[in-house]
């Protein structure tokens, strides 16, 4: 027999238990027996080490496996029909929590009307259908009945899953990475509708104790991490070292409309405002006079030290909000203010309450938090661009004083009917945008928007960090797969400081300008926002100048802990645009897909609303929220001055409180001139007051208006007003609360959950159920920490 | 594609595959790409383009198959990264997280070696994919070819040799 030695491959081979005639036939030479011996010990303790490494095995996420499922089983036959199979698993994790939650359910008077609810696991596909009126019905019932919301966690987020079911005629893999979150969710609620209905247990046991028991318990792991905290907020410090990057100067002196806003305050203590200890020259100021005043009354200088304190979001920016306060009709009859369809602002807070800490007072921009909800009104008629819908009733944390709503709802506009658009992002990919929700999420997000562009719209990416550069030329929207890749191959890395970054991003938006298009610059950036043009100024006024020439220009904001705030809502207000706060999928789903198109397609600009107060009726108003919007009475009809843009389908909330002319109300006003007629109350017009709006066409240069008179009720029930109407207040009123108002009046956490819990209404994308979520943990919330 | 029947769907099919192989695939894709997360998201692209494939292809080498597109995709993702140099890559993700990431090449050497893995990891790459492909997967040598391209006598000798650096390099640190 022939022999081989242990220079020849085949020994190793051999050693290895490698099968073959050829080393069937073949001896290990004598004297390397000893050393054939030894290499297969060897093999066998590396073989060992390797299968040490597999008890902890590895798996792809829940929601990587629902994707897979879908796109399996939309692989035979007729896609659209087809709906998922459950797997054995998901019975499994049915199982778990049907006798979680029938525990529950049995303690509960209810049990038994909950009981018959028909929630068969078979039926449970039934959940994925928009239409399916009983399953959604099935969960009113349930969200009515206070006593199993408690139990039910995250039922909040799995409805709004429910409601957004993939469309199955989309191609499964395209969406899926980007779904994932999504998917989880989905889950979740199919596992609730299992679970709540409490049927088949048998079954789900059975299944339970199959071969899949394991996957199932990893599974029920994910799963319980996802419904008890939707979304955590995990983010280390580790990463503040490589922050320090000296941009305080920034920080300090953010100048917004001739005042220098340092909001600096650490987090959760309203106290800790900072007040300005000369009135002069704002950026001096913040730089060496200002100073804040913590808890017990210490002030302390506003000095660097402050600003490289290790908190959590020392380094977020907020722009001081100093409330809205009553005036005078008698003096101020006219309040003239720009609309603002931006919602960021809840985003924010949210991100803040979830993470346990309580918000920062200039944080909360009220209106921004009202208009975060979709609201019913009337689309309009005719021509116009958008419904003005006026509505009062008692405020629901004063005993004298009315609220009165001004809702205008732009018109919807068909997919078809969009036009075209070309947007560039502008991406930062500093090395922070590496934490989670950031950088990623961007990603996912501009991926699900991809998904909605059509053949004609364009996209492109320019990134900035280190450099910048062109990370993806303008390219239509139909080379859905080159643009994936382009964003997939983002990557974070280096400091923020962008070069030609913004001005490469309008470079790009111009080749590609789309007459009467979408053509706009959207940034993705979590704080500092370093793209050459250095200071704020010349930064504002490039904006301002491209969107004049039709590009306009968005924020979108990510992460925390470094994020500028106010400086983000200043740019996109100049450059025509919107402003969102992404802190999640769910949102980025909100933004990206449910508002995107429809918020970049601008149906009409500079909209102002000036609001004609009755004396005879009214003796003060204030306007709650809109702090940074309010504009000089002379500026509405003034052409040249800039306003807040809407966009199609897209709704706008304002919330006046009056003090009627009857109260006994000490206006703090200045003394009346001695001039001004004395006005007869006898020969007064009954109306209370107008309305009056002025907007210009996306294109227009002069303004068109609309003036709306109310003669409607006013002092009516708070109980009896609308459901939109109830719930906008009890937005307004948790603003209030967590900005500690001194407007805030009677109102409390529980009013204000009574309050929203009644006026829920359709709540199709249950936005509306997490609010009340939202409440209740700000209402637990440490007092002051 | 062949009918679903009630009893065994398509999903069921595919579960069983996922169920058997994604621990090794990810692992296997983790020591391409270094990265869990992105080893993951690497490994649901490879089930899904199963999903796509006809079983009749892949009936009889099913694992090299997947070890096969495993590679091909986490060599792609590589590729693309070192395309982008306009940034350095930053695992940042994992770090942030705290997720257990599988640290590739370089960057334990200064470490002390604990344990055989660590040496496997400071191979080659090439060598370090032959490797754990045998000892990790328990590949033969017909199936690591196919999943790799060398040939079956280019697999021997890289093991040859591997194994001996190994051994050597074992008994140093010893």
């Amino acid at each position: 027999m022939k022999k081989i030695n242990k220079d020849d491959p085949r020994f190793t081979a051999k050693a290895l238990g490698e099968q073959s005639e050829e080393l069937n036939d073949r001896e290990i030479e004598n004297q390397d027996r000893e050393a054939f011996e030894e290499l297969e010990a060897f093999a066998k303790s590396l073989e060992s080490e390797f299968r040490a490494e597999k008890d902890l095995p590895e798996k792809l996420d829940v929601g990587q496996l629902m994707a897979l499922e879908v796109a399996a089983n939309n692989r035979g036959g007729d896609e659209k029909r087809k709906l998922i199979a459950f797997p054995a698993w998901t019975y499994g994790l049915a199982a778990c929590l049907a006798i979680g939650v029938f525990s529950i359910v049995v303690l509960d008077r209810q049990a038994t009307e909950i009981a018959t609810l028909p929630m068969a696991p078979e039926e449970a596909s039934a959940f994925r259908s928009k239409d399916d009126g009983d399953a959604i019905v099935g969960n009113d019932r349930l969200r009515r009945d206070g006593q199993t919301e408690g139990a039910l966690v995250g039922r909040g987020q799995a409805i709004k899953a429910v409601d957004e079911a993939i469309p199955f005629d989309q191609p499964a893999d395209s969406r899926i990475s980007a779904q994932r979150r999504e998917i989880q969710l989905r889950q979740a609620e199919q596992n609730l509708a299992v679970a709540t209905g409490s049927l088949s247990r048998a079954r789900a046991e059975e299944s339970w104790s199959s071969e899949t028991n394991e996957s199932a318990q990893g599974s029920l792991r994910q799963f319980a991490d996802l419904a008890v905290n939707a979304e955590p907020v995990a983010e280390s410090q580790l990463f503040r070292g490589d922050l320090v990057a000296d941009r305080s100067a920034t920080v300090s002196g953010i100048v917004s409309q001739g005042r220098a806003t340092p909001a600096i305050a650490p987090m959760g203590e309203k106290e800790n405002r900072i007040r300005l200890a000369s009135e002069t020259n704002p950026q001096k100021k913040a730089e060496a006079g200002a100073s804040w005043t913590d808890r017990s009354g210490v002030v302390h200088p506003l000095a660097t030290p402050v600003l490289h304190q290790p908190l959590p979001t020392d380094r977020e920016g907020y722009d001081r909000i100093e409330e809205n306060e009553f005036k005078g009709v008698l003096d101020n009859p006219l309040s003239t203010f720009s609309i603002d369809v931006d919602t960021a602002s809840y985003a924010n807070v949210r991100r803040m309450i979830e993470s346990g800490q309580r918000p920062v007072a200039d944080a909360v921009r009220i209106e921004e938090l009202i208009n975060y909800f979709k609201y019913d009104y009337p689309q309009p008629e005719g021509e116009t661009p958008f419904s003005v819908n006026v509505e009062a009733a008692k405020a629901p944390w004063s005993e004298v004083n009315q609220l009165v709503r001004i809702g205008l709802q732009g018109k919807e506009v068909s997919g078809e009917d969009r036009p075209d658009a070309n947007l560039v992002f502008l991406i930062d990919v500093s090395g922070s945008m590496g934490q989670p929700n950031k950088l990623s999420l961007a990603q996912e997000s501009m991926k699900l928007l991809v998904e909605q562009m059509g053949g004609n719209d364009r996209i492109a990416i320019v990134v900035y960090a280190g450099s910048s550069g062109l990370a993806l030329p303008s390219t239509t929207a139909n080379n859905k797969e080159t643009i994936r890749h382009a964003i997939d191959n983002l990557r974070s890395g280096g400091s923020t400081d962008g070069g030609a970054g913004i001005e490469l991003a309008y470079e790009v938006a111009a080749e590609r300008f789309i007459e009467g298009g979408i053509n706009r610059v959207i940034l993705c950036t979590d704080g500092d926002f370093n793209v050459g043009v250095t200071d704020d100024g010349s930064l504002t006024r490039l904006i301002e100048e491209k969107a004049k020439s039709g590009v306009f220009f968005s924020a979108i904001g990510f992460g925390r802990g470094n994020y500028q705030d106010g400086k983000m809502e200043q740019l996109s207000n100049k450059g025509n645009g919107n402003y969102a706060y992404i802190d999640s999928q769910q949102e980025a789903r909100k933004v990206f897909v449910d508002d995107m198109l429809g918020t970049l397609h601008t149906i009409a600009k500079d909209v102002k609303i000036q609001v004609d107060f009755n004396p005879a009726q009214i003796k003060a108003y204030r306007l709650i929220g809109y702090v940074n919007r309010k504009l000089a009475k002379e500026d509405f009809n003034d052409d040249t001055e800039d306003a807040g843009e809407i966009g199609a389908g897209r709704s706008v909330t304002a919330l006046y409180e009056i003090v009627p002319a009857n109260a006994d109300f000490e206006i703090p006003s200045v003394d009346a001139s001695k001039y001004v007629a004395q006005h007869d109350s006898s020969e007064a017009s009954s109306e209370w007051l107008t309305v009056k709006l002025r907007y210009k066409a996306p294109d227009g240069d002069t303004s068109q208006s609309i003036e709306e008179p109310f003669t409607g009720e006013i002092d009516r029930e708070f109980d009896v007003a609308s459901a939109d109407f109830r719930f906008a207040s009890s937005v307004a009123g948790f603003g209030m609360l967590l900005r500690d108002s001194e407007y805030k009046g009677s109102i409390s956490y529980d009013r204000i959950l009574r309050i929203a819990g009644n006026a829920r209404g359709r709540d199709s994308n249950s936005l509306r159920s997490q609010f009340i979520e939202l409440v209740r943990k700000a209402k637990d919330l440490p007092e002051g920490e | 594609m062949a009918e679903v029947t009630n009893r065994e769907t398509e999903w069921d099919r595919i579960r069983r595959v996922v169920q058997e192989h994604q621990s090794a695939l990810i692992r296997y894709a983790a020591s391409i790409v270094g990265g869990r997360e992105q080893a993951k998201d690497i490994v649901q692209e490879v089930f899904l383009k199963l999903c796509k494939q006809s079983w009749r292809d892949v009936e009889g080498h099913l694992v090299s198959w997947l070890f096969r597109v495993t590679r091909n995709q986490a060599l792609d993702a590589l590729r693309k990264e070192k395309r982008m140099s306009l940034f350095e890559k930053t695992e940042t993700l994992e770090a942030v997280a705290g997720v257990g990431e599988i640290v590739a090449g370089e960057a334990r050497k200064s470490e002390a070696i604990r344990s055989l893995l660590e040496l496997v990891e400071q191979l080659p790459s090439r060598d370090r994919e032959v490797v754990t492909l045998k000892f990790q997967q328990g590949l033969s040598y017909k199936e690591i070819s196919e999943v790799t391209g060398l040939t079956v006598s280019n697999v021997g000798y890289v093991l040859h040799h591997a194994l001996k650096e190994l051994k050597q390099r074992w008994k140093a640190v010893k």
